[in-house]
């Protein structure tokens, strides 16, 4: 039934075929309406007949005579001659530069009507003003709508001619025109240049029409532009805007020639698709913002003490375990805390070790927080608050979105489209399943499940922590076996246990399977931070054990990481071969899948290592660095040569931002750590470049701002750090927060009330066309499709205000029951979408 | 590298830098893949047209359901036959810097099978024939999915998706973008 009104849009081709007098069946009438607006004076009849269709009647007439009328052509004409019915000029053109159908725009009765529509000012519609304002409410979809209708539906008729040059030309021609309407945009400025370039670039034709386009605008901005001398502020603006324009462009293509690993991530795209690859890319992440922390703290700190420091490093005798354990000969190097003092070093230029270790790793801290909390928070709002969770339109989504573009090869392709096969059936099953209340003691067996999982799985990472600590504490410091014992249990459980938790998780029945997944990250991410913070606290309560704590630590922290190495990369992608291989000889087929979850929380925890040891080692961030590019290599290679694409899809977007978060709030934790260690724990008398201080926030302090205890300042921070102004400064921000949440959750009522609200419209143009249908005995639709429905057919009763860009009843003004008014269509209730998409 | 150099002049390098999403090295990449597809055709000339045969050598063209139109959609000449100005395009819109709303009206276009400017039954039945390749659905399943699809999408009810439907749909989807993507 609704399908009978074909919703036309603006192409030229429908011009064309209207003026032509081709029988367009799929037309709407109310085109007509408009074409026969443009092709004659306007007839302002007033008296008879509801106005806009008296149109229609005269333009049937009219597409009959002039059956070779070139719209086009005639439209270009009427550009550039004085035109003598301005109105209609400037309805085209407005119709024309609008987007499609966002904005209100009705079938102006009179003249004053035409006047009305006039008032708005033009630009109200222009889109590349509107570019500028992408980022506010409603601009970046008026410019979308905009780029869709002007060159995405104008090119799908192109073809029809066989793309001869002419054509495209013509077509060029067109977008041209309509170009110059926009000053903004054909403006000679530097501005109006990169407005010209972005709207070109993101308009959607082909490029060989974008490239006429552009020679043309860029020859008419010449001409119309008069030379205007520019004042020397101004082109020092517009030199240095262009220079900056350069330069970036030419650090894209310095990042791109530079672009790490660029061959291997192509292939696993290729391969497994954009899970997998999803993956190495946060790896390549990691990889990379250590390298930065490796050079930093290099260059500040151990490259001017090597070389300025006065006692060199002890060139003890070189043994392979050291290497492992992190002891003997590496004790005393630059590798750790204990090896740097507090000297100030170069005799010309003053370098004060303290203040250097100090700022550097204050600095490294600081900007992985906030590169991190930035990419997190970016992460978040592009696939949580954009997507309002992703979650609305599940089939949608899985038709739209199911491919991934990226495979390249012919078996990843076929399992893709088995696993997109086997999900549709899912979802279908899941669709048609009734939804059986489950039975009470079914309910209880599942929540009595849970319950009794969690409490296991909490009981035994308690277990786990407690051991540990039995351990350090009973076992004496001294014995060599001692020292790796610890980290060999330690990185034996985080091998182990998550694969426990993933097992304990399929028996406690999630329906979503990403429910399932959150619970185990979350665990093995408890798990990790447990055994991390007993190992910590060991040291630090034993601290004045030893002449040098925090070398120790250094120490503890090294080996850690070592052995993480040894046991979560080696052994287990030697694991990997074994089974692979054992696989291979018993059913001949099977391969291993990647385990995307637990690989990702694997160097998380690494990671998690890496940062609380490296106060005290300022050339761990070289070892992690070497570290992580030779476990490229290994997984690289396990994947390419041991597994198979997974045959369930992974919903990378959401999933790497539960990384992203993960990895940040170890990194808050950790901060919290260091602020404990720096401003609560003595350090070490003997060594170190902190040693003159008692604590090492001191330096801060006594050393740089050279505080009394009794000064008025010291006064204000102590008065500051005092808990009720710091609960109190929390509540606010709690505050702040619930206002926020409110917010967004009344706006999301408001989108709910107006979805509604739209679905109700629709279903009263149902009803009114089956009246409308009943009373005219299909002779209404007949003629609506025919273009020439006879006005009186209507109901007067109603008032209609076609918009004729849709041709449709859809945006029909309802004076419904209760006196309300109301109008919506699609693109209204997108913005109100926009809107509430800010929180 | 250096004999594609030699095929642009400066300007024309600068025109495909500012109309697509590329820097000029990608753009010589791209004509360097453009070339490998038909070596001897290329050789010639350098805009030559390939047919659409050729371009689906291109091995993530090659394997995708959507393959041909994808082709269609890009060539400027509406069938499938593409220059080098078309792949280039296409590789832009694919590329990673491309927005999400000129790949949403791209995909628009490849979906919409029979030209109408809106993905109706029938085309949703092609893109999920085509999605689930050699596995055929069974014809109700097929109608349910539809069904559902309209249900979720359709917000004026009208029996099938217009761009303004469908972008609304990608814009709250988190792994379009993810998805929709070539790496060159």
């Amino acid at each position: 039934m609704s399908r009978q009104f074909q919703r036309p849009s603006l192409k030229p081709e429908t011009y064309n075929a209207l003026a032509s007098g081709l029988t367009h069946r799929s037309t709407g009438g109310l085109k007509s309406a408009f074409e026969s607006r443009y092709h004659k004076e306007p007839v302002h009849c007033s008296e008879e007949l509801s106005h806009g269709e008296s149109h229609i009647n005269v333009h049937v007439n009219q597409s009959q005579q002039n059956q070779t009328y070139d719209w086009k052509d005639e439209y270009n004409k009427s550009l550039s001659g004085p035109s003598n019915n301005y109105y209609e000029k400037q309805l085209m053109e407005r119709i024309m530069s609008q987007p499609s159908s966002s904005t209100e725009f009705q079938i102006a009765k009179t003249p004053i009507e035409y006047e009305e529509i006039l008032d708005k000012p033009l630009s109200e519609y222009s889109i590349h003003r509107l570019s500028q304002l992408s980022n506010k409410q409603g601009g970046s979809n008026l410019k979308r709508q905009f780029e869709a209708r002007v060159g995405g539906t104008i090119r799908s008729n192109l073809g029809t001619n066989n793309g001869s040059d002419n054509v495209l030309e013509n077509h060029a021609n067109f977008i041209v025109s309509k170009m110059e309407q926009d000053e903004a945009l054909m403006q000679n400025s530097p501005d109006a240049d990169e407005l010209r370039r972005t709207a070109l670039r993101d308009m959607p034709q082909c490029l060989t029409v974008k490239r006429s386009v552009k020679d043309k605008l860029s020859l008419s901005v010449q001409q119309k532009s008069k030379r205007r001398s520019l004042g020397c502020w101004k082109l020092l603006k517009y030199r240095i805007s262009i220079q900056f324009t350069k330069f970036k462009i030419s650090i894209k293509d310095l990042a791109y020639s530079l672009e790490l690993w660029y061959v291997p991530l192509k292939k696993i795209e290729g391969n497994f698709g954009t899970g997998v690859a999803s993956f190495f890319k946060f790896f390549r992440w990691l990889f990379l913002l250590n390298v930065l922390t490796a050079l930093i703290s290099t260059c500040f700190i151990v490259i001017p003490k090597v070389i300025f420091s006065s006692n060199q490093e002890p060139s003890g005798n070189w043994s392979f375990t050291d290497l492992i354990t992190g002891q003997g000969f590496l004790t005393n190097s630059s590798l750790y805390y204990g090896f740097f003092t507090n000297e100030i070093i170069g005799s010309i230029l003053p370098y004060s070790m303290p203040h250097a270790y100090f700022f550097t790793m204050l600095f490294i801290y600081v900007v992985s927080f906030v590169i991190i909390g930035f990419s997190a928070a970016r992460s978040y709002k592009r696939s949580f608050i954009e997507t309002e969770g992703g979650l609305k339109n599940a089939f949608a989504n899985k038709i739209f979105c199911g491919w991934d573009f990226n495979i390249a090869t012919k078996d990843a392709a076929e399992l893709k489209s088995k696993a997109i096969f086997s999900e549709l059936k899912e979802l279908i099953w899941d669709f048609a399943k009734t939804k059986r209340k489950k039975s009470c003691y079914e309910r209880f067996l599942v929540v009595s499940v849970r319950i009794f999982a969690n409490i296991l799985i909490l009981s035994l990472t308690a277990c786990t922590g407690a051991a540990l600590w039995y351990f350090l504490e009973n076992v004496s410091v001294d014995g060599d076996m001692r020292v790796l014992l610890a980290p060999i249990f330690i990185n034996s459980i985080m091998t182990l246990m998550p694969m426990l938790l993933s097992f304990v998780v399929k028996y406690e029945d999630y329906k979503d399977p990403k429910t399932a997944l959150y619970m185990t990250l979350s665990r093995t991410f408890l798990l990790g931070t447990i055994n991390i913070a007993v190992l910590v606290t060991y040291w630090l309560k034993n601290d004045n054990k030893s002449a040098c704590w925090e070398t120790l630590l250094g120490q503890e922290f090294y080996r850690m990481i070592i052995f993480d190495f040894i046991i979560a990369i080696l052994c287990t992608a030697l694991l990997q071969i074994i089974l692979f291989f054992i696989f291979k000889y018993c059913t001949k087929t099977a391969f291993l899948e990647f385990d995307i979850a637990w690989n990702t929380m694997q160097i998380i925890y690494n990671q998690t290592l890496f940062w609380v040891g490296l106060v005290f080692s300022p050339l761990l961030p070289v070892v992690i660095v070497i570290k992580l590019f030779i476990t490229w290599y290994i997984r690289y290679s396990v994947v390419l040569f041991l597994c198979k694409p997974s045959t369930k899809s992974w919903r990378a977007a959401q999933t790497s931002t539960w990384f992203l978060f993960m990895i940040f709030i170890s990194l808050l934790c950790i901060g919290v750590l260091i602020g404990y260690i720096i401003s609560y724990i003595q350090t070490s008398e003997s060594c170190g470049p902190f040693n003159d201080y008692e604590h090492i926030y001191e330096i801060i302090t006594i050393g740089v701002l050279q505080l009394r205890t009794n000064s008025t300042v010291w006064a204000v921070v102590l008065f500051v750090t005092k808990p009720g102004v710091i609960a109190l400064i929390a509540i606010f921000l709690c505050a702040a927060i619930y206002y926020a949440r409110a917010k967004a959750n009344s706006q999301k009522e408001i989108v709910k009330q107006c979805r509604n609200m739209l679905t109700w419209s629709a279903k009263d143009k149902e009803y009114l066309n089956s009246l409308a249908f009943q009373v005219t005995k299909g002779q209404w639709q007949y003629q609506l499709q025919d273009k020439t429905f006879n006005p009186h057919l209507f109901d007067p009763s109603l008032t209609n205000h076609f918009d004729y860009r849709t041709g449709d009843l859809d945006r029909v003004d309802y004076e419904n029951g209760s006196g309300m008014r109301f109008r919506a269509s699609t693109s209204d209730f997108q913005d109100l979408n926009k809107d509430n998409s800010g929180y | 590298m250096g004999q594609a150099k030699s095929q642009f002049t400066k300007e024309e390098l600068q025109d495909y830098e500012d109309l697509t999403y590329f820097t000029k090295k990608e753009v010589l990449l791209v004509h360097q893949k453009f070339k490998a597809l038909a070596p001897e055709k290329v050789g010639h000339n350098r805009n030559a047209k390939l047919p659409m045969a050729k371009i689906l050598l291109y091995p993530e063209l090659s394997v995708n359901p959507f393959g041909e139109r994808i082709c269609k959609v890009f060539s400027s000449s509406q069938d499938g036959d593409c220059t080098f100005e078309d792949f280039l395009d296409m590789m832009s819109v694919f590329s990673e810097a491309a927005p999400k709303s000129v790949k949403a009206e791209h995909a628009f276009r490849i979906f919409d099978f029979d030209g109408d400017d809106m993905l109706g039954v029938s085309d949703l039945r092609q893109v999920i024939g085509k999605l689930t390749g050699e596995n055929k659905l069974s014809e109700t399943d097929m109608t349910v999915l539809v069904q559902n699809i309209l249900d979720e999408a359709d917000l004026d009810d009208d029996g099938a998706l217009s761009f303004a439907e469908f972008e609304h749909v990608i814009d709250r989807s988190s792994d379009f973008l993810n998805s929709f993507r070539i790496r060159l």
